[in-house]
């Protein structure tokens, strides 16, 4: 099963919760990326992902399996969005089961911040303006 | 060595922009590095500058030194910003 997805259709929470459903686990931490209204000082009306797909898909892939293989997790799934995006829409979701709550924080956690590093995709803001434009770096 | 091979550079995000285009085809000399052609891409349309980038060539990270192939696909990887 592919463990790291991209789309550019509203992601559905509720079949991915169930794909880390495991009677072994005891713990399922989420985290869930969503467009905000502001970014420093400015109005935001929603934004655009733009992914490079053929290398997005190995290197998410490769950050799920380094969560798996560094933390004692039993499962993990992330998914990005990509295309046109509103305000409250969920860009990214990233779901991690485990036996213990302490390695699923923290493989949710890495999964993240890997993907704000190096996942090659790229978000352009519209703001209320009428101006837009590529972000520049992690953040 | 004169002899030249055809690569296709693909554009995305801000380096699209610049570009006007979702990539084009170039003819190189064999044996440029992936830091060459970037160069003279950046002179060509005003590129951010390549400390700031990455570089794949046919879907897998590559370094500013590898020297692409006859038919290889190049993509230059501005700064990202996921998630």
């Amino acid at each position: 099963m592919k463990k790291f997805l991209v789309t550019d259709e509203s992601i559905m929470i509720k079949d991915l919760l169930v794909a880390l459903e495991d009677p072994a686990c005891g713990a399922v931490s989420t985290f869930e990326g969503r467009v905000r209204k502001h970014n420093k000082k400015r109005e935001v009306i929603g934004l655009h992902y733009e992914s490079y797909e053929a290398l997005c898909l190995k290197e998410g892939q490769q950050i799920v399996n380094e969560a798996i293989n560094h933390f004692e997790i039993t499962n993990a799934l992330c998914i990005h969005r990509f295309g046109a995006l509103e305000i409250g829409d969920l860009a990214i979701w990233i779901g991690v089961s485990a036996p213990h709550r302490d390695a699923s924080f923290k493989a949710c956690r890495y999964i993240i911040d890997e993907v704000k590093i190096r996942l090659p995709i790229w978000k352009k803001e519209r703001y209320v303006d009428g101006d837009s434009g590529w972000l520049e770096g992690a953040g | 060595m004169n002899e030249l091979i055809e690569i296709q550079i693909l554009y995305f995000a801000v380096l699209k922009d610049k570009t006007g285009q979702n990539g084009e085809i170039l003819s190189i000399k064999k044996e440029s590095t992936l830091a060459s052609i970037y160069c003279q891409l950046q002179k060509q349309y005003d590129l951010p500058d390549q400390h700031r980038l990455k570089v794949a060539i046919n879907d897998s990270f590559a370094t500013w030194d590898d020297r692409p192939n006859h038919g290889d696909t190049i993509v230059f990887i501005p700064p990202v910003t996921g998630g």
